[in-house]
Order: structure tokens, then C-alpha cells, then sequence
């Protein structure tokens, strides 16, 4: 069977498209495609850009309300839903938090009638770096199904995983960690996917640290949580909240259903380290 | 030219030496405005008495040691004479030569020795533009060690003199014969990284300098210490990368600010112990250069960037600014293999989000793979003897002294008034 595989840069990360049945000329066009969608989600999320929206809106809007597009808008508001449904766990604005027992995402101001944004304190900022590429992908399995794929993988940065439908021969996809030495360490035989995605967040080499926007706090390094649901907006939230706040882990697993989870401690014994389920949940 | 046979120089050195000189003329092949180099193309010296350079070394410490060393090991060289005013070196230089140069105090003497065509100069800065005039009067062929002189109007004088006269004048910029910087040259003027931007360049050690001495020997032992004498760091380290900036950028630097100050070695001495300076150069490009004496953790490096990349010199590294495509994850790789084969498993793919390196975390690739670890100074004696040998004057040499000698004391200057210093112009006006 010929198989396309192509990787490019996109969000400041990776992004890989594994296409079963796909020619080079075909593959190649499916990854066009992905990358133009990829291109055009970082052109509207980033904050580093100098010419994206979040970037522009971050800048002024303090000093007044900014009008953002229809797209972003639909971004910023599932940001607050999610942001309620996750007691502030997930928090787009958490920059602002830096005023321990604050909660960032609630010196934004949205205004539906207006389409605009609005910040209550100056130091706030929205960094979508905690469902940025979840929204990605989404786009991403949306283009790819309209062009009829319906099999492959998606791999971006490998903290977002999307499968999908099935492999080629009919079972489901299995995705381990990638430090794993035996994949019975992620909690069995692997997770497996179907027409579903993986997110996983931790603080590993290289990786932006992830905060408790209510306490400030860094979470632990030694910690790893992965998520599996249909949605790849809903699987990066979660784990993202689940990592930053594990206290409120029953509450947001619960505002999620159905969903899987798994989070992965890291024990030293005897100079080696490893990793062990620290609990799973579906 | 003398009378006796090369001093020791074996016929491994002999053709270690020549593959050098082939190294270094090859490193520089695209290059064509590098007229130093052309002495190396001079067809291999014999045993004949006529091609011998006899040459006078004047200051035998640590530096000048060195460049007799690599003289002794140059065919078509004889050290017939060496000068110090510390017994201890003369006596030591005298005993690398098997007593065959004749030994002097005075360097004066020296000069008047007729046989001697050509001085190496490498005494404290305050000596240099009086030994290199006085050198240059008897006729003398001069190879004068960085800097090229304490102030800027005896540079002047220095490139003058030089300029009127029928004899070779080289200073002791060895980088413009070391293969990793004639590589990254190349390289650079083929356009690989852009039109430059910026240059930084730092040198950074934790040492003092200060040598013990007795009171009546303490200018003449830590003479780098003493303004009157020396420019401190902007003289003994930063005339090499301001050479360097200078070369890479074909120009002098417009005008520079600076501040520096004596903040740890506070033990008496009148020279900076830390400098840092902007040195503007034409199109709106900046060198930036810093020095301490308290810290050494970054070492020393010269830094070139452009929009395409960035070039670290003294490591002899280059960073792609422009992103290359990312690897592939190892497990979509096996993964895809395995489905090519009819096959599927589990793939080892979950981790937190995937980085492109940082600068901290790459390497670069190497600007010279096949490095011997020749910094030049082997190669720049031989350039020299065989300029001399040639009566073949180094064209461009003088403007490379007398630009890095100056861009130093401009820095300096910067320094000590506090202002910004605008460069004095050039030596022919």
C-alpha cells in the first residue's frame, strides 16, 4: 500500500500528515491543503506575529474595545465557555492571574452585540496556546473530509493527535508515549483512536510550562496527562486543565463526558526513570 | 638573504607546512580581493642560501616566543638575531636558535646589523610605532604583532611610513590567514546570510594580567596595565575582532560609544578591566563588542548575522536562521512503514508539544569540516618570509592594521571621554 507521509513547520511546532492509500501527488495535495489551513489558523491565533488578529487585539485592547472577526470571535467565546466549565482552570487569559486569586479570563470583556473585546486591566493577554491547535485540527479533519480522506493520522506537534476513522485494516489506531520504553507503561497496550484525538500536556524538554492561573504555579514536570475525545478543541482544554489544576480533576472529567484520560507520573527507582499510570479514567 | 641552513626544520614539517599552504589557498580560492595570500603561491622555497630570509625578532616574551617557534619551523627562515630587554627571554631565544642568532638589549642594535632583512616586532604597544619607524628607516622588512600602535596619530605615522616604503609591512592579524574565517568569508560574500545586519563580538576571561614584579620591573613586566603603555583590552583583545568586523564589513567603523570601568581588578591599575561598546558602520549596520576580565563563562566569539543566518567565527559554526522542514517523528515514520508492509502497530507518538530548537539547543553545522586547528599565525610567518624572500609588499595589509588599531582606540577613546567618537579618518590624507 502506498502511504504519504509529510511534516512541515506550522504554530511553531510540527505538523505531520500520514495518509494510507495516497499517492505522492495526492498526498502531497492533501498536505497543501493542511498547511494553508494550518497558515491561516496561525495567522489569526498567534501572539507572536506581528500581523495575526490575537496578536493586534492583545495590543489595543486595553485602551478600547476591538472588533474581531467572526472566526476568532467563535474561538473567544468557546475560550469563556470552556473557561466556566473548567472553574477556571482553563484559562486563556491567565497572564492576567499574576494577582494570585484572580482569575484572568474574567477581565475580558465580551460584548456579542459588537463582536468586540475589551480588557479590564492592562496587563491582561489571551494566549490560545493551550487550544490553539486543537482548534487547528479541527479545521484541519474538516478540509481533510471534505476531501475525502477517510483514514490517516494528523500529528501536531505530537501533543494533538487526530485518527482519522480506522487504520486500513479495520482496528482502531494505537498511540503510546513517545519516552515510553514499553508501551504496557501507558497503561496497557497504547490508547486507541478512532475518529477521535489524543491531546497530551505536559512540561517536557523544550515545551511552555503550563500554569495554575488561580495559584501562578508551574506544574510539576514530572507530571503527563493525556486526554482522548471526539473533539479536538474539547481533548487539548482538558488536558491542559487537568494539568494545571489536578484538584479539580473529578469536576472537569465530569463536564466532559465521555472522555478518557490517563495521567502518567514519573518515578526514579534505582536511577531510572519511568513511567507509571498515576490514575486513568475511562 | 643569509648564509646558513634552515634552523630544524624537518621534511614532515616541510610537508605538513606546504599542505597547509594548499589548505589556505584553496580556502580562499573564491575570494579575490585577499592580496595577502598570494606570497603562499610562491613556488617552495629551496636550500639554497639565496632563498634564506633571515629575520630579527625584537621582544621574545610570551607572543614573541610563539612566532619564533613557528619561525624556526618555516622553510626558508633563519632567526639571526633576537632582542630583549628581559635576559631571561633573550637568553631562552638564544638557546632555540643553538646559539647561532646573535643576542641584543638594545633593538637599535639590532636594526644596524645589515644582514637582516626583516624584524618581527612583538613588545608592548607603546613600543610599536617607534620600532616599526625605526625599522622601516634601516630598510628593514616588518612583521609588528596587534595592535599596530598606542595612539592614533602614531598609526598614522605606522601606515605612512609603511605605505612610502619599498619593504613588506605585515601585522599580526592571524585570522586573515586562518581557514575557518577565509571559509566563512567565502561563504559570506557568496550571500549566505543576507546582506549583514549586526555583529557581536566578546572576549571574556577571568584573569588579572598582573604578573608579579619587583617594584623597579613593575611597568616593564604588567605593562598592559599602565595607559601610558597600553590600551588594555581594547588593544590586546578586541584589535583582533575589530580587525575581523572591519574585514568582514570592508570598512572602519563610522564613529563608536562605549563605557568601561575598573569594577574588580581594583589593584592600581589604569586600564579597563571591562569595555563595552557600539561601534556604527555604513549602512546602518552596528558591531557590538564586549570584554571582561572577571568572567569567562562565554569565552570569546565573534558572531555575524543576516537575515539568512547567523556566523559564530572563532567556533567556526554556522545557524540557519530560515527554518528548515522539521524531522518527521520517528514513530509516523515506522508507523508508515509498517502500514506500507500491509502491516499497522501501536506508534510511540504522544509527548508534549514538539519545539523547533532554540539557539541554546543546536549545534549549527560546521563552516570548515576537515579543521586542522591552525589559527593562522603558522601561515601568516610564512606569507611574510615569503613576502620578504619576494620583495613583494602584502597590498591591503597596511589598511587592515591601521583600521583595527585605530577602531581600538577609537573605542577607547569613546570610553574614557564619554562621548561618541567619530573615526579620525584615513592615514593618506
Amino acid at each position: 500500500m502506498q502511504v504519504h507521509l509529510e511534516t512541515f513547520l506550522a504554530m511553531n511546532t510540527r505538523l505531520s500528515v500520514l495518509a494510507p492509500g495516497a499517492d505522492a501527488v495526492s498526498g502531497a495535495r492533501l498536505a497543501r491543503r493542511v498547511r494553508a489551513v494550518a497558515a491561516a489558523q496561525e495567522r489569526r491565533m498567534s501572539r507572536f506575529r506581528a500581523d495575526a488578529e490575537l496578536a493586534g487585539l492583545n495590543a489595543c485592547a486595553f485602551e478600547r474595545p476591538v472588533r474581531v472577526s467572526a472566526t476568532l470571535w467563535r474561538i473567544l467565546t468557546a475560550c469563556g465557555e470552556h473557561w466556566r466549565r473548567t472553574r477556571g482552570a482553563f484559562d486563556v487569559a491567565w497572564q492576567a492571574a499574576a494577582d494570585v486569586g484572580q482569575s484572568g479570563f474574567s477581565r475580558v470583556r465580551l460584548n456579542p452585540d459588537e463582536r468586540s473585546v475589551r480588557f479590564a486591566s492592562p496587563e491582561v493577554r489571551l494566549d490560545l496556546g493551550g487550544i490553539g491547535k486543537g482548534v487547528a485540527l479541527k479545521a484541519v479533519e474538516t478540509a481533510l473530509r471534505r476531501m475525502g480522506m477517510t483514514s490517516g493520522l494528523v500529528s501536531f506537534g505530537e501533543s494533538s493527535i487526530l485518527a482519522l476513522g480506522a487504520m486500513p485494516n479495520g482496528a482502531d489506531w494505537v498511540i503510546g508515549l513517545a519516552e515510553a520504553g514499553d508501551l504496557v507503561n501507558t497503561g496497557g497496550s497504547g490508547l486507541s483512536l478512532r475518529d477521535a484525538c489524543l491531546s497530551t500536556s505536559g512540561t517536557g524538554q523544550g515545551a511552555a510550562p503550563t500554569v495554575d492561573p488561580r495559584t501562578g504555579e508551574v506544574a510539576s514536570p514530572e507530571r503527563l496527562v493525556s486526554v482522548v475525545c471526539r473533539c479536538p478543541v474539547e481533548a487539548e482544554v482538558v488536558s491542559t486543565a487537568l494539568l494545571a489544576r489536578p484538584a479539580e480533576r473529578d469536576w472537569i472529567l465530569q463536564q466532559y463526558q465521555p472522555i478518557r484520560a490517563i495521567e502518567f507520573a514519573l518515578d526514579r527507582r534505582g536511577g531510572f526513570l519511568e513511567r507509571r499510570v498515576a490514575w486513568s479514567h475511562g | 638573504m643569509g648564509d646558513s641552513q634552515d634552523q630544524g626544520v624537518s621534511p614532515s614539517s616541510r610537508r605538513a607546512f606546504l599542505k597547509a599552504v594548499a589548505a589556505a589557498l584553496g580556502a580562499g580560492a573564491g575570494l579575490t580581493d585577499l592580496p595577502w595570500l598570494s606570497p603562499l603561491r610562491a613556488e617552495p622555497v629551496g636550500r639554497a642560501v639565496s632563498d634564506r630570509v633571515r629575520i630579527g625578532m625584537i621582544g621574545i616574551g610570551s607572543r614573541g616566543g610563539l612566532l619564533m617557534d613557528n619561525l624556526l619551523q618555516t622553510p626558508g627562515v633563519e632567526v639571526a638575531a633576537v632582542c630583549d630587554v628581559y635576559p631571561a627571554h633573550l637568553q631562552r631565544a638564544l638557546a632555540a636558535t643553538g646559539g647561532k642568532a646573535k643576542a641584543y638589549g638594545d633593538y637599535r642594535a639590532l636594526l644596524d646589523q645589515p644582514d637582516i632583512d626583516a624584524v618581527v616586532i612583538a613588545t608592548p604597544l607603546h613600543l610599536h610605532a617607534p620600532m616599526s619607524l625605526a625599522a622601516l628607516s634601516a630598510g628593514k622588512s616588518v612583521f609588528c604583532e596587534k595592535s599596530l600602535a598606542l595612539t592614533i596619530d602614531e598609526c598614522k605615522a605606522v601606515a605612512r611610513a609603511a605605505s612610502a616604503s619599498p619593504h613588506v609591512f605585515q601585522i599580526g592579524h592571524q585570522r586573515l590567514f586562518d581557514l575557518r574565517f577565509l571559509t566563512a568569508l567565502d561563504h559570506m560574500r557568496a550571500g549566505a546570510l543576507g546582506p549583514i545586519t549586526q555583529i557581536r563580538a566578546y572576549w571574556h576571561r577571568n584573569l588579572s594580567w598582573r604578573r608579579p614584579a619587583p617594584a623597579e620591573l613593575e611597568r616593564l613586566i604588567n605593562w598592559r596595565l599602565y595607559r601610558d603603555r597600553s590600551a588594555g583590552l581594547m588593544g590586546e583583545l578586541a584589535s583582533h575582532h575589530l580587525h575581523v568586523i572591519n574585514w568582514i564589513l570592508d570598512a572602519p567603523p563610522i564613529s563608536c560609544v562605549g563605557y568601561g570601568s575598573i569594577n574588580y581588578w581594583k589593584d592600581g591599575r589604569e586600564v579597563y578591566d571591562n569595555v563595552n561598546l557600539v561601534y556604527r558602520y555604513p549602512d546602518g549596520v552596528s558591531a557590538l563588542y564586549d570584554s571582561l576580565s572577571s568572567n569567562q563563562f562565554h569565552g570569546m566569539e565573534v558572531q555575524v548575522m543576516g537575515p539568512k543566518g547567523t556566523m559564530e567565527l572563532e567556533t567556526g559554526r554556522m545557524f540557519w536562521e530560515a527554518q528548515q522542514e522539521p524531522p518527521a517523528p520517528q514513530a509516523m515514520v515506522d508507523l508508515k512503514k509498517q502500514l506500507e508492509q500491509g502491516g499497522a502497530g501501536a506508534a510511540r507518538l504522544a509527548a508534549p508539544t514538539w519545539r523547533p530548537e532554540l539557539k541554546s539547543d543546536i549545534k549549527g553545522v560546521p563552516i570548515l569540516a576537515d579543521w586542522d586547528g591552525g589559527d593562522g599565525t603558522a601561515l601568516s610567518l610564512a606569507a611574510f618570509a615569503n613576502a620578504v624572500r619576494a620583495g613583494q609588499r602584502s597590498a591591503g595589509m597596511i589598511d587592515h592594521a591601521y583600521r583595527s588599531g585605530v577602531a581600538a582606540l577609537i573605542g577607547l577613546q569613546a570610553m574614557e571621554e564619554g562621548r561618541e567618537v567619530a573615526w579620525p579618518g584615513d592615514y593618506r590624507a
